[in-house]
């Protein structure tokens, strides 16, 4: 059902549009990023870094919306919730676009002589941490807690991976001082996209909120 | 937590006119319990069910049981001014007696019987102003007419002559919907500290206000009560969709 008042709906529908363009812009930047990784494209990656600035403002914009709303109209119930999940979740995903630039910032630099087998499995972390928040996101659109489940036990997936890729590279700059700052640079985005899954988690916890009113661990 | 007011299944017609639709819904004793809904959901009316307002409207018929601690308040024992005395009222419009200050809050005491004694008198009428935060502001002009007070003095005016005659429950139509910021956040505050002696029902059509001053709030939609609960939920977390809409903005 629709607000009576026609601006009061159109305001709370921009809300919703910019997050579906957050979204939407983070995933496109999922896919350039490990496009980096493979291909170690400079211009890609400076695309990238460029491209984060759009999800900086639109946490500002989204921000400054809700700042509007709770001061004109004092919102209640469902929109009160969905306003108070909006401006928890923007800042995670504003991190997440800061995790992806240090993917790309870090990726496109990595010496070609790395083994392959560290690149493949950044991917599939990568991959992991780009399915998740999709599927986060989704939840949030569609008010349905259908895979909130799933993305906590996919969370504890992407830390023991980071964990497993961390001991691999770890003993593989022992044996080859002269990859120790490429070495370092594949911990960092591994760290990155660990830290994605983190951010996800935040906010799962926060559409578990929106939907039932009360956070999943109460 | 006890029940001061319990109704059961009350259903109220104007003639053929269903208004209230089997009703049933308790107060709390020493809490503030909101009734919101749209126009003409019949909020009124419940409300004047309780202290037996409708008895004067012929054509309204009254079915269920209401009680107030424990005791049916319909049934022939009971005389309506003895419930009023224990159930005050006051209305979405300020309506002093053309009176003076002092006569206004002592008019009840008086009829009442509580006492002739002009010390006793004054001793009610100043704590009755006291308490409705009037004192201080009439203290030196009793006897100046009450309708000669702005409209959110006349509003505590009406509090403060409810108040005297040391009822248990106060029922409030839109206390404020004639009042300015200021003047009803007085009375919020009021209402606030009147709970701790009084229960207080109130109906009124500012979701912030229920928000604000009600410790229970109670959704009514064409005659129907559509949800009952507390009112940091029902704000936040309604269970039915109803209420949700309605608090939103979504219909009413
Ligand atoms: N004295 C009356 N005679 C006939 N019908 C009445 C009378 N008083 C109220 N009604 C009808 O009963 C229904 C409920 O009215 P009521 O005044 O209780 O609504 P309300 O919720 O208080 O509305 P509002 O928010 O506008 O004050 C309405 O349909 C109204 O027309
Ligand atoms: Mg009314």
């Amino acid at each position: 059902m629709q607000h009576t008042d026609k601006n009061y709906e159109i305001q709370m529908n921009s809300i919703n549009e910019k997050l579906i363009k957050m979204g939407s812009i983070l995933e496109e930047q999922f896919n350039k990023a490990l496009k980096v990784l493979s291909t170690r494209d400079e211009n890609l990656a400076n695309d990238i870094i460029d491209t984060d600035k759009q999800i900086n403002d639109l946490n500002h914009d989204i921000s400054d919306t809700v700042f509007q709303i709770i001061a004109m109209r004092q919102p209640m119930a469902d929109d009160l919730r969905f306003l108070f999940c909006s401006i928890k979740i923007i800042r995670d995903l504003e991190r997440i676009g800061d995790h992806l630039v240090t993917v790309a910032k870090k990726g496109y630099r990595i010496n070609s002589s790395i083994p392959p087998e560290f690149i493949e499995k950044l991917e599939i972390l990568g991959n992991k941490a780009s399915v998740m928040t999709h599927d986060a996101l989704n939840c949030l659109f569609e008010r349905k807690l259908s895979q909130a489940d799933k993305i906590a036990e996919r969370d504890d997936i992407i830390d023991t991976l980071h964990g497993e890729f961390i001991k691999d590279v770890l003993s593989y700059m022992k044996q080859n001082d002269d990859y120790i700052p490429d070495s370092l640079s594949l911990i960092q985005i591994s760290k990155g996209l660990e830290r994605v899954g983190d951010r996800i988690t935040n906010i799962m916890e926060e559409v578990h909120f929106l939907i039932e009113g009360k956070y999943s661990s109460e | 937590m006890v029940n001061i007011i319990t109704t059961k299944n009350v259903n109220v017609h104007y003639g053929d006119k269903k208004a209230i639709d089997n009703i049933s819904l308790n107060f709390l004793k020493n809490n503030v319990t909101a009734l919101i809904g749209p126009s003409g959901c019949g909020k009124s009316t419940f409300l004047r069910c309780l202290n037996r307002m409708n008895d004067v409207i012929e054509i309204c018929k009254i079915e269920g049981q209401i009680c107030m601690n424990n005791i049916d308040i319909y049934s022939n024992e009971i005389e309506v001014e003895q419930l009023r005395e224990k159930i005050g009222m006051v209305f979405q419009k300020p309506n002093p007696f053309p009176k003076s200050i002092y006569d206004n809050v002592a008019y009840g005491p008086r009829i009442h019987g509580f006492t002739d004694n002009k010390e006793e008198l004054d001793e009610i009428v100043n704590t009755s102003l006291n308490k409705a935060g009037l004192f201080n502001e009439v203290k030196d002009r009793l006897d100046d007419l009450g309708t000669s007070l702005s409209g959110g003095q006349q509003q505590r005016l009406c509090i403060a002559r409810a108040i005297a005659i040391k009822p248990e429950v106060i029922l409030m139509d839109e206390p404020c919907s004639a009042l300015d910021p200021i003047a009803t956040s007085i009375i919020e505050e009021l209402i606030t500290e009147l709970k701790k002696s009084y229960t207080i029902i109130i109906v009124t059509h500012s979701m912030q206000q229920a928000a604000r001053v009600s410790d229970k709030t109670a959704f009514f939609h064409l005659g129907n009560l559509i949800e009952e609960g507390d009112t940091s939920k029902i704000f936040t977390k309604p269970d039915n969709q109803k209420t949700n809409d309605y608090i939103t903005g979504r219909f009413g």
